[in-house]
């Protein structure tokens, strides 16, 4: 009876006019508004040297730190491109830095060097800088593997804020995508549908499995509406390894379509279901780098730990790296959160709904 | 034969009582009415039987003690609330809900027309149910309930909030689906409905059976009055005769209102004889006699009082 019950679901998701819009214009609404509206986030050219400075300021300093300071500098600034500014002065550096102006700010004495850098807006490039000065600093006049130096450098990749919000903006969307369905089962149980079905025979698993099912055709479209508005209007490109994100999406697709379900079945009424549907994905958007950009997360103290209960955190990295053609362990991390995460749901719930209150005849 | 049996059903919830004790037979091909006020005990009784609500204690079989897991499919249930997809067409629905039964091709399509003309809809069939009205709805929730020819259906309150017509259509599906052989439980408030067409009725107050039986056997086992009423005219004083009247044998009260006297009587042949006699004594002329048995509703309010029960 799957067939029929599947039939009747694609009937009515996609005879409901709200459903065909969220499907098609969500995905394009989200991506647009955060890749035009967020896009200096992501300005920061994150990842890159590019236009990547440090000043520094020398506080009358032996002649021995001082060319330590210039040898270190100078093999940098030659094997990443990023220039080292002498500042006027230690406060004005310090607000460049804090704005993100500068990647920091290192003022040479004669005991060393101390290195000022924002706590909060650190962009990715300033971090790869900042870890290449202390090591060398730390070395005898500055000698290290100018190798290892050149091997970061092209490493890094170089996003730009369409294509990080195609992928984040797609993902947050699929995750609203959850409360469709949740409604959908609610309302079985809110019509009394469910009552008609289980004394069919048929078990609610297969009711469940087929408003999945749904939700997973849905997304299809639904991922399949951001790519071609991507790629032909924003000019996005998907990469080498398009099959890979696309997988990966569907993997959330699911994740979304059986939490929707599961809350669905657990709500006692409509609102439950839809505020418990969507403060979730929007905490889970919000940590994992949908609106703001991972970069700036990551840097944020006990914040950059939160975020990686997110599975939007795991997702937004591994597509990010796949759109870059970069195949990392966290494609494969991302497979195994989603997919735990979907499983551990539907074994909460199988134990919940089996679970007789007290009495001798097992319901239905 | 017994199609469906409940031994000494009991459930709680938390410490209330919603079902204490009852127990129910329903024959083959009848229509058993349940009657009972708010909070009776009908609706958890239904869900318990359903296997919806589990049960702390009791039995329920049907047919030759098949349990429900067994048996549902033969079942056909028609809730209180409209258990159909606002989104679909009358045909959608109709279709959908039998075709959980395994029936396609031909046969599906027949038993979808066949429920639809049943209730009237066939004309609207490919209207979507979210436009229709509540009548209309009423309609549809039957026809989903019994296109799959279920041998029991059970209607919770199946006429609520609905016009006479629809009603009066509903209440003829009803005597139809009995005819054709299928055995119908119903719930409702309304007596006259019980009246009209079940065969059998059980009253259940409290979460327990306080009566069952056809209705004349409730009313004749409760020794319910007859209702018998003099008119004397206007201007008749009826002090005498009234005083009198109270102290005869078999009569149960006596009010007198303008020209008129209410006599409530258990059934006495002779009854009537001396109360022309005592009339006569006392100078009166009776203008006009009238006899009224006691009605179902009478004894529903005589057994599970007159207080209301959603008060608290």
């Amino acid at each position: 009876m799957l067939g029929s019950i599947l039939k009747k679901e694609i009937k009515a998701f996609f005879t409901n006019k709200g459903n065909l819009v969220f499907m098609f214009l969500l995905p394009i609404l989200l991506i647009s508004i955060f890749s035009f509206a967020l896009g200096d986030y992501v300005k920061a050219e994150y990842g890159t040297f590019e236009n990547g400075r440090v000043l520094y300021y020398n506080e009358n300093a032996s002649s021995e730190k001082s060319e330590k300071f210039a040898l270190i500098s100078e093999k940098i600034n030659s094997a990443t491109g990023v220039t080292f500014e002498k500042a006027a002065d230690i406060q004005s550096a310090k607000e460049q830095v804090e704005s993100s102006k500068a990647y920091g700010l290192i003022t040479v004495t004669d005991s060393g060097f101390d290195y000022f850098r924002s706590e909060f807006n650190e962009p990715e490039g300033g971090r790869t800088v900042r870890g290449l000065f202390t090591q060398m600093a730390a070395g005898n006049n500055g000698s290290t593997d100018g190798q290892k130096i050149q091997h970061i450098t092209l490493k890094a990749d170089k996003p730009d804020a369409k294509k990080y919000y195609t992928f984040s903006g797609l993902a947050f969307s699929i995750l609203f995508m959850g409360l469709l369905i949740g409604y959908s089962v609610y309302d079985e149980k809110a019509y009394g549908t469910i009552t008609r079905i289980r004394l069919s025979g048929e078990g609610i698993g297969v009711m469940l499995f087929s408003k999945i099912l749904t939700g997973v055709i849905c997304g299809c479209v639904h991922i399949l509406s951001a790519f071609v508005f991507s790629s032909l209007v924003l000019g996005v490109e998907w990469g080498g390894k398009t099959s890979l994100i696309f997988l990966l999406l569907l993997m959330l697709v699911l994740y979304s379509a059986v939490f929707g379900a599961v809350i669905g079945m657990l709500s006692k009424n409509r609102s439950m279901c839809q505020s418990t549907v969507l403060m979730i994905s929007m905490l889970c958007g919000y940590l994992g780098g949908s609106v703001t950009p991972l970069y700036l997360l990551e840097n944020m103290p006990v914040l950059n730990i939160i975020i990686k209960l997110s599975p939007l955190y795991h997702l937004n990295r591994a597509v990010t790296a796949l759109s870059n053609d970069i195949l990392d362990k966290n494609t494969l991390y991302t497979v195994l959160v989603l997919t735990g995460l979907s499983a551990f749901m539907l074994i909460l719930l199988a134990l919940t709904k089996s679970r007789p209150a007290h009495g001798k005849e097992a319901t239905l | 034969m017994a199609l469906l049996e409940i031994k000494g059903l009991q459930k709680a919830f938390r410490d209330v009582k919603a079902v204490n004790g009852v127990d129910l037979s329903i024959e083959a091909q009848e229509i058993h009415g349940i009657l009972g006020p708010n909070g009776a005990g009908k609706s958890t009784t239904i869900g318990c039987l359903l296997g919806l609500i589990p049960y702390d204690s009791g039995k329920v079989v049907f047919e030759n003690g098949t349990r429900i897991k067994k048996w549902s499919r033969n079942i056909g249930y028609v809730p209180q609330d409209l258990a159909i997809y606002p989104d679909l067409t009358a045909k959608e629905n109709v279709r959908f809900f039998c075709s959980l039964y395994g029936y396609g091709g031909k046969e599906l399509a027949q038993k979808v027309n066949k429920a639809l003309e049943l209730v009237g809809l066939e004309d609207v069939a490919d209207k979507k149910s979210g436009e229709f009205s509540g009548g209309m709805k009423r309609r549809l929730n039957l026809a989903c309930g019994i296109a799959h020819s279920p041998k029991l259906i059970i209607m919770d309150e199946p006429t609520v909030g609905i016009d006479p017509q629809s009603r009066n259509r509903i209440l003829e599906n009803v005597k139809a689906l009995n005819n054709a052989g299928a055995t119908i439980l119903y719930t409702t408030h309304y007596m006259p409905e019980v009246e009209e067409i079940c065969s059998k009725v059980t009253i259940i107050d409290h979460g327990k059976v306080i009566a069952t039986g056809t209705k004349a056997d409730i009313i004749g086992k409760l020794g319910n009055d007859t209702e018998l009423t003099l008119d004397f005219g206007e201007s008749a004083d009826l002090s005498g005769f009234a005083s009198a009247a109270e102290k005869m044998e078999s009569i149960r009260s006596v009010k007198t209102d303008g020209g008129k006297c209410v006599i409530k009587h258990s059934e006495d042949i002779e009854l009537l004889e001396r109360l022309m006699n005592t009339a006569h004594k006392c100078g009166l002329r009776v203008r006009s006699i009238s006899e009224q048995e006691a009605s179902l509703e009478e004894v529903f309010l005589d057994l599970t009082g007159k207080a209301l029960r959603d008060k608290k």
